[in-house]
């Protein structure tokens, strides 16, 4: 049990930590209050899971058995996942099951998560002996097959194989080749078109040593970020001058966690977090020498500041590649300060962030600064290496008791100023960051479909910042209200994608703004939209089918892939959206995709093996080609024979 | 004869005290940022290892005195604070992977420090500072099988002693617990010397039935001889018991008691300390969640503590009740636990929101529970006020004071506890929703003020903890602040009239009750500063004893057989109202 050893930490900075970590994990533990009603199902599954290359039985795996989509089952029911261990054997059973379409996967270990407050990933990554997987895969992190179940039907040996994940190791090291103990190493990774994804992180230990296990084979960089939380000393005082006293003193259940700078290092009217202890802070502390202040920046490895000059690690399934080692530099380090200004005046309490601007890659939400302007609207970064860099002010919120109807500009959530500033070995000083306003998304949410709507909140809409890298700047939400009003913001300007949620078995159809297509597609948001239509239905379009499969080949070892035919949408490709979709196919050949929004789309067969980059822009360029175009009308059930294609692509 | 004690300790200081003296409290350190005296306090710092190698980059914090501050060591190891003013200044150097040393106390990692009397315009800046490096602790957790969990959280815990009872600990000041990765392995390190025991958690997926060779059979019977019926016949529901991976001690034991310790040496790598992880069968606590009015609550925040470990299980919110107030606990072991928790309830005529609490006891055994009815409960509401019984009423300042009361003996306190409250204009204070309990009064905020009293029904209740029942009213609490404050000055001598800087000093009252009962009359260890001098202010005037010691575990001032045995050997102090008191000590003698 996790639970038990979060215990309340004295640090308020720690435990506001702690609290939020555990309320993600506790939601992810309830049970569903609903239990199993009526007759139980009559089907049975004995089954085994091992490893992949041995065919060795793995001990101790938590098997899930879960409908494959709502209403997969043939009475419809909710009824709760069912679980098992599997015994030292391997082996595993599960009873009483519902006739229907399942998904079966299996689990080790747990999700770690960094209580660093940098790079928290919500429960985290996974950390385990194997890479999860499950029924039907074929090779690590590949799609699923889904198991038909009849009543009554005893599926007497479902194998699960498993893969070993793979891993890096390696040293931190200072200048001096001394290790950095307990700082913060991530792992990116990098896909075959070179787009970066956040992976998993760790601390190194004493050693200066890091071990990132449980990696997906590919390609990753490892990276050590170094971000500054800098505060205005005075703050600092006023926040040892509040009344602390009994641990009564923080109200119940308080989540907020204001970065207080539990450790800090003070630096002329600033304090610069830092500290000897891993889960405070992520930056290294800076040292003096004479007059002149050396810092260490984000550095990947082995030794570069931007990824773009990074050496990418590729691994393999089990594979340990030891030795990168990543060493960082310290660089004399100047002041850049400024003022935040709207047309009242200087604007006190205003966040500023100190991004790095050489960075094309993605890389640049790493952020080399943060702070917020003192009273009289000015702020100053103390510790800055040369360099370019972007300033970018902004607020996410308004301003607690303000509305965004009026008001000042700078109270008004959205509102923002950017400034590029090039920093060499002097000062800079001055600058003046001017407060705009942010830009809003308004319009509607339409339901194609009679029944009960799912509005009122029951319907939720997030504009994610992308590329969602790393620390991603205001996430905004916004439920569909009763009357079917849709309102984002106001928002920074800036590039964004709409992702929704909502009630079964209501889903998504499309999301338009005049004439732009904003389904599952980022999109420049740089001024107001009015006209946003967020359609759902109820009958949503489906494409099944089945593969024609040469004899001599087993059908289960092909894959089926799905994706919009437009070419400007496959930069924006992500697993796991409706628009871009992969599943395994059944030992009979039979595919199935349930729930498809309506629109152009290529479907290919192809060899599971060589869909190992889905959903890479090389990936797809090469499937065009080959596979069968089809236009998915709205509630349609559209259903097509693929031949197998092979994609033959430069490596 | 001299109160000398003598003590080899592996303790800790628990956190709360720690927090009181360590780097982490930075925000405090850092109240007064300007230092503008002509003083300077410097040194050098070295590792100890055998050739005493500068260590570079280590964090230096000083604090006290009329300046505080925080720097970083240079490539030599050296450090220097300049421009401060007169005062007495303690340092404490930091550094990852190493032991947190304070400048002049005789055990590793363990504070107070000596304090340094700085005049004005002096310079001490050859102080040398060893900092130990830190014990490490590595080992796998598995399974009973020999299968390597990951994601397990592992936490090295000392040993301690208290009352002749075994109790573990967290090291203060690093971080508690290490996560074992993909291959099973943990590593904890930066330990100071000492005994530890080692405990893992987690490192499976969950919960889920593990199957028994009944089942197995059952199953291999009916997939030789597949049908509809058969199945039918055979699967039909039964219990399906389920576990969890529980709290497991090195090398396997779940009982705190079976836990076996291992004892490092200073520095000291030990690897193998394996861990092979236990399931325990799990169940859940269902129920409803009833508010004061008897209506399903679910804005309540609730969580669990299992009182059979002593520690919390679930922090608040980690209960949640849905519209009907049903609510269903995550899988748990058996034993005893205890519901606790606050729900806001804004529905009084004016507006005005109220407190209302639940803390329900349940005993889980090794089957589901159910029916079980959380209730809410309004709470006390605790009134009073405050009067001055000073010489320099202007100087009191009524508004950063703040009243809190603090409970004692529950193990939920920070979700328990009232929020403190502010004293209005008319010296008057209310806490209108307090939950049931045992509690102390506090009063924070007092600058060049302390708290005398604070009298109920004839006792004092900084002193001592009162219960406060559910409904109940009390209304007449006279809260005495003054502003003479007691002192006890003096030196400590040793044999030959020296001043012995190398001792520390502790005062406690000479009743054994408020030993355990009253912290505040408690000076705790006060170490002497470089010329052998030592200052205590704001006791509570009262009849206290005086003790040197050469060092002392603070688990130990809680030990009532020890404080009595010191007593043999401690000097008695009558303090009055406001008494400055000199007392010089010369070993050896009385």
């Amino acid at each position: 049990m996790l639970m038990r050893v979060l215990r309340p930490c004295r640090s308020p900075y720690r435990r506001a930590v702690y609290v939020c970590a555990l309320s993600a994990v506790a939601a992810f533990l309830l049970p569903p209050v609903a239990a199993r009603q009526g007759q139980p199902g009559t089907a049975l599954v004995i089954g085994r899971v091992l490893e992949a290359d041995s065919d060795r039985p793995i001990a101790g795996v938590i098997v899930t058995l879960a409908p494959a989509a709502p209403g997969a089952t043939t009475n419809g029911r909710t009824a709760p996942p069912l679980r098992a261990m599997t015994d030292a054997r391997g082996r595993f059973i599960l009873r009483d099951i519902d006739a229907g379409r399942y998904q079966l996967t299996a689990a080790v270990g747990g999700n770690g998560f960094s209580p660093s407050g940098f790079l928290v990933t919500g429960s985290g990554y996974q950390i385990g002996a194997y890479l999860n997987g499950g029924y039907g895969q074929r090779r690590p992190g590949g799609p699923l097959a889904p198991l038909e179940i009849a009543d009554g039907q005893v599926v007497a040996d479902a194998a699960i194989h498993l893969w070993k994940g793979a891993a890096i190791e390696g040293t931190v090291v200072d200048e001096a080749g001394e290790p950095f103990v307990g700082v913060f190493v991530a792992a990116v990774r990098r896909s075959s078109d070179g787009r970066l994804s956040t992976g998993p992180s760790t601390h190194t230990d004493d050693r200066g040593w890091y071990r990132l296990g449980t990696l997906l084979p590919g390609e990753y960089l490892v990276v050590v970020p170094q971000k500054q939380n800098v505060f205005p000393a005075a703050a600092v005082t006023s926040i040892a001058l509040a009344p602390r006293g009994s641990p009564g003193a923080r109200p119940f259940g308080d989540t907020t966690s204001q970065a207080q700078p539990s450790n800090g290092l003070r630096v002329g009217s600033m304090v610069v977090s830092a500290g000897t202890s891993p889960d405070t802070t992520n930056m290294i502390p800076p040292h003096v020498a004479g007059d002149i202040v050396r810092v260490y920046r984000t550095t990947f490895y082995p030794s570069a500041t931007v990824a773009r000059r990074a050496t990418p690690i590729r691994v393999g399934a089990g594979e340990t590649h030891r030795g990168a080692d990543v060493s960082l530099e310290p660089q004399a380090a100047v002041a850049v300060s400024g003022t935040v200004v709207d047309a009242l005046g200087p604007v006190p309490n205003f966040g500023v962030h100190l991004m790095p601007a050489d960075a094309d890659d993605g890389s640049s939400v790493l952020e080399a600064a943060t702070t917020a302007t003192d009273a009289r609207g000015a702020f100053v970064f103390p510790l800055v290496p040369a360099g370019s860099y972007t300033l970018r002010a902004e607020r996410n919120l308004p301003v607690p008791g303000m509305t965004n109807t009026g008001g000042r500009t700078s109270d008004l959530g959205g509102s923002f100023a950017m400034q590029s500033v090039a920093v060499g070995s002097t000062p800079v000083t001055d600058v003046a960051l001017v407060i705009r306003p942010g830009v809003h998304v308004r319009g509607r949410a339409e339901f194609e479909g009679a029944g009960d709507q799912p509005v009122g909140g029951r319907t939720t809409l997030t504009l994610m910042p992308t590329p969602p890298v790393y620390r991603s700047f205001g996430l905004h939400g916004s439920v569909v209200d009763s009357q079917g009003g849709v309102m984002f913001g106001p928002v920074v300007p800036g590039r964004y994608l709409i992702t929704i949620n909502t009630a079964p078995p209501w889903t998504l159809a499309s999301v338009v703004a005049g004439d732009r297509d904003l389904t599952d597609r980022a999109f420049d948001l740089d001024e107001n939209i009015d006209d946003l239509v967020v359609t759902f239905t109820n009958t949503p379009s489906t494409i099944s089918g089945s593969v024609r499969v040469p004899a001599g080949t087993a059908a289960d070892a092909m894959s089926v892939c799905l994706f919009p035919s437009d070419r400007t949408r496959w930069r924006d490709a992500s697993a796991g959206t409706r628009s871009f979709q992969v599943t395994g196919v059944s030992a009979s050949g039979a595919f199935s995709f349930s729930t498809v929004m309506p629109g152009s789309y290529v479907v290919a067969a192809v060899s599971d093996d060589s869909a190992a980059d889905w959903p890479d822009v090389s990936l797809l360029t090469a499937l065009a080609g080959a596979g069968q175009s089809v236009v998915v009308a709205p509630r349609q059930s559209l259903n097509v024979t693929l031949e197998p294609v092979t994609v033959r692509r430069a490596p | 004869m001299s109160a000398r004690v003598w003590l080899i300790a592996t303790c800790v200081l628990s956190s709360l005290t720690m927090l009181g003296a360590a780097p982490q409290s930075g925000t405090r350190d850092l109240a007064p940022l300007s230092p503008t005296g002509s003083g300077a306090i410097g040194g050098v710092v070295t590792s100890d290892a055998s050739d005493r190698p500068p260590v570079r980059r280590a964090l230096v914090t000083l604090s006290g005195g009329g300046a505080s501050g925080r720097t970083v060591t240079d490539d030599a190891g050296r450090f220097v604070f300049d421009r401060l003013p007169a005062g007495r200044y303690t340092v404490t150097v930091a550094k990852a992977a190493f032991v947190t040393t304070y400048y002049g106390s005789p055990r590793v990692g363990r504070g107070p420090g000596t304090p340094i009397p700085l005049a004005d315009g002096q310079r001490v800046t050859t102080l040398a500072v060893t900092l130990a490096r830190g014990a490490a602790i590595e080992g796998a957790l598995r399974d009973g099988t020999g299968t390597a969990l990951s994601s397990g959280q592992v936490r090295a815990q000392q040993v301690v002693v208290v009352n002749g009872e075994r109790t573990f600990v967290d090291v203060p000041g690093i971080l508690p617990w290490a996560t074992t990765d993909d291959r099973g392995v943990y590593r904890n390190y930066g330990l100071p010397p000492g005994e530890y025991v080692v405990s893992a958690t987690g490192g499976g997926a969950g919960v889920a039935h593990v199957i028994t060779q009944e089942e197995l059979d059952d199953a291999n019977r009916l997939a030789r001889s597949p049908g509809t019926a058969a199945a039918r016949s055979t699967s039909a529901p039964r219990p399906q018991p389920e576990f969890a991976r529980v709290l497991t001690f090195h090398p396997g034991a779940t009982a705190p008691s079976q836990a076996q310790a291992i004892t490092l040496r200073a520095g000291e790598e030990r690897t193998g300390v394996d861990i092979v992880s236990q399931l325990a069968r799990v169940s859940r606590i269902s129920g409803v969640v009833l508010g004061e009015n008897g209506k399903p609550e679910r804005a309540g925040l609730i969580g669990i503590v299992n009182l059979t470990t002593g520690a919390l299980y679930l922090s608040p919110g980690g209960v949640r009740a849905d519209a009907e107030g049903r609510f269903a606990t995550t899988p748990m072991p058996a034993g005893r636990y205890q519901f606790f928790g606050r729900v806001r309830a804004s529905d009084a005529p004016d507006g005005s929101a109220r407190d209302f609490w639940l803390n329900t006891d349940v005993e889980l055994g090794e089957q589901d529970m159910s029916g079980v009815v959380l209730q809410f409960q309004p709470g006390a509401a605790v009134a009073g006020r405050i009067t001055l019984d000073g010489v320099n009423a202007r100087s009191f300042v009524r508004d950063r004071i703040r009243v809190a009361l603090t409970p004692v003996d529950s193990i939920a306190n920070d979700a328990m506890s009232p929020a403190p409250v502010s004293i209005d204009a008319d010296g008057t204070f209310a806490l209108p929703s307090v939950a049931p309990g045992r509690y102390r009064i506090a009063v924070t905020g007092l600058g060049a003020w302390a708290a005398e009293s604070a009298s109920h029904g004839g006792r004092n209740w900084l002193d001592e903890a009162i219960e406060i029942k559910a409904g109940e009213t009390v209304g007449d609490v006279v809260v005495t602040l003054t502003d003479r404050l007691t002192e006890i000055t003096g030196t400590l001598f040793d044999q030959l009239g020296r001043p012995a800087p190398e001792y520390a000093v502790v005062v406690y009252p000479v009743d054994p009750a408020l030993r355990t009962s009253a912290p505040r009359r408690s000076s705790g260890l006060v170490r002497l500063g470089t010329d052998g001098s030592y200052s205590i202010i704001g006791l509570p005037s009262g009849d206290y004893l005086l003790a040197a010691v050469t060092d002392l575990d603070p688990t130990q001032l809680a030990d009532p057989a020890f404080l009595d045995a010191m007593s043999a050997a401690a000097i008695r102090i009558t303090l009055s109202d406001g008494e400055r008191k000199r007392q010089d000590i010369r070993l050896g003698t009385r």
